[in-house]
């Protein structure tokens, strides 16, 4: 036997319970007599019951091997021994003998009931209370008591319980540096040296350690002093995953290779979990500390030189912040994939929903390795989706919204037909007539322009200086023309 | 215990999965071995297998208890399910007062889980169809992925998409056909605090149709614009007979901006799939814009300007 584990056996035989193979025995009587049950099956009534209990020794762990049972009963008054029925059960389990006691004795008389049952067999810490119940009944009546003695009942002072209990343990709990091991069944309190380590595994090679204070477990780590990130258990990479119970942050840290019992030089945090209060527990920080007011965190480091993250798809792939511009990619997966943003419902035709804002310039169709001279370039065709055909009788609005084409039919004979206000300035709309109208484009009794069918006549949302009653020289904002065709 | 040959059994005779091989769990717990117990240590438990940090579980139920005061967790394999959690514990969190030695935990958080296909979620449970998911959170945001300078953020009101770095690009959907569908109203601007648009684009700054084609009507034929709205005409030989004709547009509304090119002009007829006030003849100069009308299928004059 190698010398470690000499040394470790001589620990559990020095610590273990190892008091083999003794035989014991607690016993009980019960003491009055317990009343039959008339029933034709089972025990329905709680009259025809009687408990004993039976407590272990103090101490250690125990192993009840047997139970054995005796009891009286006794037939009279034109009762029959074959009448009876009973049955034990162990309490702590609520388990019951399969089958109920019985014979087939037609006459009076007194019968000794005497088995041995394992209803109770199994493990029990020193003190433990075992406890049972006698439940007897009877399957003639014969009296004028359902619940009574007079037919039938168990004799006073019959009913005996004898537990049989080994002391020789063989699932025993071992403590290691802790006398009364009772949190697990093998525990280890204490450390070696002045460190921080409870438990080493396979530290013939890069095994694992257990630590307390911050509770760890270390791969290829272990602590023997209370500073410092520990130390090697043999040569090679390192990692530390922690709880900080002050705290209640937890960590993954990675460590570069080192040399076996060297120390650890600082590390890099993989993963970081903050459990400081309710509200920002969990929240998990990968590449460093997490952020207690974000779920998640994914941190850029300085040697995160190709992408601070990756999701790839099947074919390409969205980098956020990658090589060293930092620039951020984000793509369907396949070709032909497309890219929603902020499409949310609601979004159309809704102002407050599902917009985007892009601050910078914007190019649509340019190459990536390109930049765009001007706030919004198309590199491609541009297109305005038509309003669904307004159908305008004379003083009425045609509700513009968000739109910069739209049809107009009028209703009557060249009425008179206004536009809502632009939604925003600069806001340009290219309105086709499909008959004749009058379309009126800003304030005053002359601001109006023939249309025939076919026109189209292109406006801006325009801020212009206009005389209006009461006063003079007012800005307004009005729709202001850039250009007509009478097409035909 | 037992110790066979060099391996150490506790709770079987016959250690042989590991050197040190411990069978059953103290109490009624389902705690085989715990390190550390005289402080914040650490627990194996078996049923679902767990590693307990300043944790174990006494009653083989609930969250378990408190190894010693203070904050706690854990990592479960549910081997029902194969969903590999990590959990933290803090009491505080509902009595205010910290996790008490060897009482049980009341409050837990899962913080993060990993189904069986590998599949990690943060803050919700894993979904079979998602690598990697982020729940949603009622802190300052779901998700934040830094750069050296700037950040995309994700899940909070607005969601921010950002370069790393001053002068960053971002790039969207640079993939053959990447077409980008935007669920609500665009504005793209140089300035950070300009108002925000409400119309479908509202560009503070010019717009510039930088795709320009180049079309000559004596040899090219009929002009097809695709996605295109602006192109070049000129005529380099042929009869001013030879019309400037153009193919449907490819969407309704879509802008044709035609400029033409050189001495000898061309006419663009009133016919056809085109609408004008009339034949038009284009100089050297001169500009018409043209919309498509996709329900009468024909270009329709905008203007025309004879510059």
């Amino acid at each position: 036997m190698q010398e470690n584990m000499k040394k470790i056996l001589f620990i559990l035989l020095s610590l273990a319970c190892f008091n083999c193979f003794s035989q014991n025995a607690v016993s009980a009587t019960y003491g009055i007599e317990i009343p039959t049950n008339y029933s034709t099956f089972g025990f329905n009534y709680n009259c025809s019951v009687g408990y004993l209990s039976l407590s272990l020794p103090a101490g250690k762990t125990y192993n009840v091997t047997s139970v054995t049972v005796t009891y009286k009963m006794t037939a009279l008054n034109f009762g029959r021994q074959a009448d009876q029925f009973s049955s034990i059960e162990f309490l702590n389990t609520n388990t019951e003998e399969a089958t109920e006691a019985q014979n087939n004795i037609t006459a009076a008389g007194t019968f000794i009931y005497s088995r041995i049952i394992n209803i109770a067999n199994g493990n029990y810490n020193g003190g433990t209370a075992l406890n049972f119940a006698l439940r007897a009944r009877r399957s003639w009546l014969g009296s004028f008591f359902i619940c009574g003695t007079d037919v039938n009942k168990v004799d006073a002072n019959s009913w005996k319980i004898t537990v049989n209990y080994s002391n020789e343990v063989p699932y025993s709990y071992v403590g290691v540096g802790a006398d009364t091991p009772f949190i697990a069944k093998l525990e280890v309190a204490g450390v070696a040296g002045t460190g921080s380590t409870s438990a080493v595994f396979g530290s013939d090679g890069t095994g694992i350690s257990l630590q307390r204070n911050l509770a760890a477990i270390g791969f290829n780590q272990y602590r023997d002093n209370n500073f410092g990130f520990g130390k090697y258990i043999a040569g090679g990479a390192a990692s530390v995953f922690s709880l900080n119970q002050s705290t209640g942050n937890m960590a993954l840290d990675m460590y570069s290779t080192g040399i076996k019992n060297t120390s650890l030089g600082i590390g890099n945090r993989a993963i970081s979990i903050s459990n400081s209060d309710f509200v920002n527990s969990g929240c998990v920080g990968f590449g460093g500390n997490a952020d207690p007011n974000i779920l998640f965190s994914l941190n850029k480091n300085a040697f995160n030189t190709n992408a601070t993250a990756v999701f790839a798809g099947s074919e390409y792939s969205s980098f956020f912040c990658n090589g060293i511009n930092e620039d951020t990619y984000i793509r369907g997966g396949l070709n032909n994939s497309k890219l929603f943003i902020n499409e949310l419902s609601g979004g159309n035709g809704n102002v407050y929903n599902g917009n985007v804002k892009i601050i910078g310039k914007l190019a649509i169709g340019l190459g990536a390795s390109q930049n765009p001279n001007v706030t919004t370039e198309i590199h491609g065709g541009l297109g305005f989706a038509k309003h669904p055909l307004v159908n305008a009788t004379s003083g009425t609005g045609i509700p513009v919204g968000n739109s910069s084409y739209i049809e107009v039919a009028s209703i009557g004979i060249n009425p008179l037909i206004k536009l809502s206000d632009f939604e925003s300035l600069g806001q340009i709309l290219i309105l086709k007539s499909v008959n004749k109208m009058q379309l009126k484009f800003s304030p005053g009794p002359s601001a109006y322009i023939q249309l025939q069918a076919g026109d189209t006549i292109m406006l801006i949302g325009d801020k212009i200086v206009q005389s209006v009653p009461g006063g003079a020289g007012n800005l307004g904002y009005y729709w202001a023309i850039l250009s007509i065709s009478h097409n035909k | 215990m037992k110790v066979q040959a060099q391996n150490v059994g506790i709770g079987t005779i016959s250690p042989t999965i590991a050197r040190i091989e411990v069978v059953g769990s103290a109490d009624t717990s389902n705690t085989a071995a715990a390190f550390g117990t005289d402080g914040a240590g650490i627990s194996f438990q078996s049923n679902f297998p767990t590693v307990g940090f300043n944790q174990y579980n006494k009653q083989n139920s609930g969250y378990g208890n408190y190894m010693f005061t203070g904050s706690a967790a854990s990592i479960v394999l549910n081997s029902n399910t194969g969903i590999l959690s990590l959990n933290v514990f803090n009491n505080e969190q509902f009595n205010g007062i910290p996790g008490v030695k060897y009482e049980a935990i009341t409050v837990s958080k899962n913080v993060f889980n990993i189904n069986s296909n590998g599949n990690f979620a943060i803050g919700k449970l894993a979904e079979n169809n998602i690598g990697f998911l982020v729940g949603n959170t009622n802190n300052s945001g779901n998700s934040i992925l830094r750069g050296t300078t700037f950040h995309s953020t994700f899940g909070y009101n607005d969601t921010y998409i950002n370069g790393g770095k001053t002068g960053s690009k971002v790039i969207i959907n640079d993939i053959p056909n990447g077409n980008i569908i935007v669920g609500g109203r665009t504005e793209v601007s140089d300035l950070y605090n300009v108002f925000g648009g409400v119309n479908s684009l509202s560009v503070s700054g010019a717009i510039a149709f930088t795709k320009r084609d180049e079309h000559d009507v004596c040899t090219g034929g009929l002009y097809n614009p695709g996605n295109s709205s602006y192109v070049n005409v000129k005529r380099t030989g042929c009869s001013n007979a030879q019309p400037f004709a153009i193919a449907n547009g490819i969407v309704e509304g879509q802008l044709l901006i035609i400029q033409a090119e050189g001495n000898n002009g061309f006419t663009v007829y009133d016919q056809n799939n085109i609408n004008l006030p009339g034949n038009t003849q284009m100089g050297g100069g001169d500009i018409m814009m043209l919309i498509w009308n996709g329900y009468f299928s024909k270009w329709e004059q905008v203007s025309y300007s004879n510059n």
